[in-house]
């Protein structure tokens, strides 16, 4: 057996707690059967909420606990001494944290599935509750929680293990930042978009009408494939394995095509051309290269071995050792460039969608210029003497540019202040590319004066 | 002598501060080498990259001929490492603490059982076994966590600063270890600043300064044929080279008080006494210089760095 796992099930499982939870969940049951006005209806009703508790609430905070408690109990070198591979200890970690929790999870799924397969269950039970669907449905929707359940428990654990290589020294990592992440995936964006799928029964994917069915179940084992892919890849981190950063890009090409494939109807409709199509890309590859510069560990003095290797025009050893974040920027560019190349061959024929193709150039520059300029801003707070809450203290100066300075610029009474802190005012286009070309130009200015005064603080100027 | 240990040119940095700075050392298999130095000094983020956890910007080391961070996985199949702060799952028992250890190393499973007891006796843990950890007291805990270390029989332990926290006894129990596993051919890498525990089982000294090899010196042969001893006289004598002969290897004077490689063993150190007293040399005292590690360390860190001296 997979050693991880055992040790989480010699931990969690006792007599007495394999006793406590089924009689606790069947004392829930009773009283809904006995209590409830619709007593199947309530039944299933109770099934899916303590299902959603054990799996959501309770298993995503263990997913997340079973790696920062290794750090705060000082388990963690031992286990890095492992000789397991990543995958096992992976998958023991993810299965194993939260065993006690899918134990009582299975009995509220086959709970849930015996109202859904009794012949007491009426049609128009079914047709009462958006819980019941009919016999056939009823499969896809049990192994639609299942997934989501486990994409949840897997992006909670990918955020604490994300954080405990970015917080390793003060061993501060949050369990509850990281169970609230797996909420949000889990809860409000799968439970939520999912649900929505199975309730329209058809989806239109690149023009294709798909059964909803096949296609969530699809859709929630392709995030899960993330999910685990992104706890695969840290784990191998931490056991010392070089990581490279394509999955980040890959991770990016499915989001935009499983996007674009559901955004299809609306920019069909929206008499747009191709620029959309570009657009829409660009923007979900910008906002991923935050997300992936947040999440990804700031090895400081990597950092600065990377990004002299950049300044001295060592370009193929920079592309092998360069951040996701860094892979994600210049595809954020190229999806630039080919924005501003696509435009004058673009042809929108609606009033609203002409007018978008017609700046989407300007925008896609001063886009790329102020996402420049973030970076360079996050990085030298980063790199400053204490970046202890370096990621902390770049959200606040960005939130201080993109939200304070915009409303300030406003208030001063003059809206084409406004493109002097924001790639949203085409009508100001020597303004909305002009300003953050200056910004970046200072941003990196100060990061290089930054790397140059820390670099003389190590022997030899820290080139080796 | 083997190098079972090579660290080559090994360079890591902290943010802003250089931990270790082309740090070259060699450790002979079956050595056990004391390694020393002031706090701040590099002694640990030596041992983590030795132990496959922290990778270094610049410089191999490899372990048996395996480059440690090319094969980290292998790696820990041959080596044990205890952290300075190291933690148990206080739930297990000992039984499941050192079993779990075992599978996780690789240890197969029909080998388990045998390996879980042998470790359990190294550590005198073997009538606790079915005590959960979080039971033991604080030493008995360290010697758990050293028998998690060694449940795979490595040929490698790696032990950052052992003995901090535990009491007389318990001290001596883990020097008695440490011997013996020294007697069953583990390579030990101990760092710790109490240095009258370290003399006791150590065979090298490997001294830190500021991120640099300081010194790399025998204080006692490794395969216990050969002793590093001291004779002192009355006043200085120029025969004693010539009367030592082949008895004293790497002899260094210092005025009356010389010291050199020499026989372990106490009937032919006897009758090297008795030569030198027969040719009539005054001998005020003759010993191993054992008892000397601190003087030599205090005295070796107060000198010029020197570097790594073992080719």
């Amino acid at each position: 057996m997979n050693p991880e796992l055992q040790r989480h099930l010699w931990t969690e499982f006792s007599a007495q707690r394999l006793i406590v939870m089924p009689l606790a969940l069947g004392a829930m049951f009773a009283l809904a059967l006995l209590t409830g006005s619709n007593n199947l209806a309530t039944l299933a009703d109770v099934t899916v909420a303590v299902f959603v508790v054990l799996m959501f609430f309770w298993g995503t905070r263990r997913a997340a606990d079973s790696i920062v408690s290794e750090l705060r109990d000082g388990t963690w070198d031992a286990q890095r001494m492992s000789a397991q591979s990543a995958f096992t200890m992976s998958w023991g970690k993810l299965l194993g944290a939260t065993a006690y929790a899918w134990y009582g999870a299975a009995m509220c799924l086959a709970a849930y599935l015996f109202v859904a397969f009794t012949p007491e269950t009426s049609e128009w039970l079914r047709w009462q509750s958006r819980l019941l669907p009919d016999h056939e449905g009823m499969p896809i929707r049990a192994a639609m929680m299942v997934l989501v359940a486990l994409t949840g428990q897997a992006a909670a654990l990918a955020c604490a293990m994300a954080l405990v290589r970015k917080r390793r020294a003060d061993r501060g990592v949050s369990v509850t930042l990281c169970h609230f992440a797996g909420l949000i995936v889990s809860v409000l964006l799968f439970w939520n978009v999912f649900g929505w799928f199975l309730s329209a029964g058809r989806v239109d994917w690149f023009g294709f009408d798909i059964d909803a069915g096949p296609f969530t179940l699809a859709s929630a084992a392709a995030f899960l494939f993330w999910s685990f892919l992104s706890v695969l890849r840290l784990m191998r981190a931490e056991l010392l394995y070089r990581i490279r950063p394509w999955a980040w890009a890959a991770f990016a090409v499915f989001i935009a095509l499983w996007g674009l494939g559901l955004a299809h109807h609306l920019l069909v409709l929206s008499g747009a051309g191709v620029v959309p199509w570009l657009a829409l890309p660009f923007v979900v590859v910008a906002l991923l290269v935050y997300a992936a510069f947040l999440l990804e560990q700031k090895d400081q003095v990597r950092l600065r071995s990377w990004l002299r290797q950049i300044a001295a025009l060592r370009l193929a050893r920079a592309a092998r050792d360069a951040p996701a974040w860094a892979q994600l920027f210049a595809m954020s560019l190229v999806l630039a460039a080919a924005v501003a190349i696509a435009t004058p061959f673009d042809a929108a024929d609606a009033v609203l969608a002409g007018y978008v193709v017609a700046h989407a150039p300007a925008m896609a520059i001063s886009a790329v210029l102020f996402l420049l300029r973030d970076l360079a801003l996050l990085l030298s707070v980063n790199l400053s003497a204490n970046p202890r809450r370096g990621d902390g203290s770049g959200l606040v100066y960005l939130m201080l540019l993109y939200v304070l300075a915009p409303l300030l610029a406003r208030a001063l009474g003059d809206p084409s202040l406004v493109a002097i802190f924001l790639p949203v005012v085409p009508d100001e286009r020597l303004i909305s590319v002009g300003s953050p070309a200056l910004q970046a130009m200072a941003m990196i200015g100060l990061l290089a004066w930054q790397l140059s005064r820390q670099a003389s603080t190590l022997p030899g100027g820290g080139r080796r | 002598m083997d190098a079972f240990i090579k660290v080559e040119n090994v360079t890591f940095d902290y943010p802003g501060v250089r931990a270790l700075d082309d740090v070259s050392v060699a450790v002979a298999e079956g050595s056990v080498t004391a390694l020393v130095g002031p706090n701040g000094a590099g002694k640990t983020t030596l041992m983590r990259c030795i132990a496959a956890l922290d990778r270094p910007q610049a410089g191999r080391i490899r372990v048996a001929g395996l480059d440690v961070h090319a094969n980290p996985r292998q790696a820990h199949t041959l080596m044990g490492y205890l952290p300075d702060f190291f933690g148990l799952y206080d739930t297990l028992t000992v039984r499941q603490c050192l079993s779990n250890r075992a599978a996780a190393l690789g240890v197969d499973p029909e080998r388990r059982e045998e390996r879980v007891a042998t470790a359990a006796a190294s550590v005198g843990l073997a009538d606790r076994l079915e005590q959960r950890a979080g039971e033991l007291s604080r030493g008995l805990r360290q010697r758990l966590a050293i028998g998690q270390s060694l449940v795979h029989a490595p040929r490698l332990l790696i032990l950052d600063e052992p003995a901090s926290g535990l009491d007389p006894e318990a001290r001596q129990d883990l020097s008695a270890l440490m011997l013996k596993l020294a007697g069953d051919g583990v390579t030990l890498l101990v760092s710790s600043h109490i240095l009258a525990e370290l003399q006791n089982y150590s065979s090298d000294m490997l001294i830190i300064r500021d991120g640099r090899v300081l010194d790399h010196r025998a204080v006692r042969e490794s395969g216990r044929d050969r002793a590093v001893l001291t004779v002192q006289l009355l006043a200085p004598d120029n025969r004693l080279a010539d009367l030592l002969g082949t008895d004293g290897e790497d002899l260094e004077v210092d005025g009356p008080v010389a010291r050199f490689r020499g026989p372990a063993d106490p009937a032919a150190r006897a009758r090297l006494l008795s030569r030198l007293v027969g040719a009539g040399l005054e001998v005020v005292a003759f010993g191993e210089a054992g008892e000397s590690l601190q003087a030599q360390y205090i005295a070796r860190l107060r000198s010029p760095a020197t570097g790594d001296q073992r080719p």
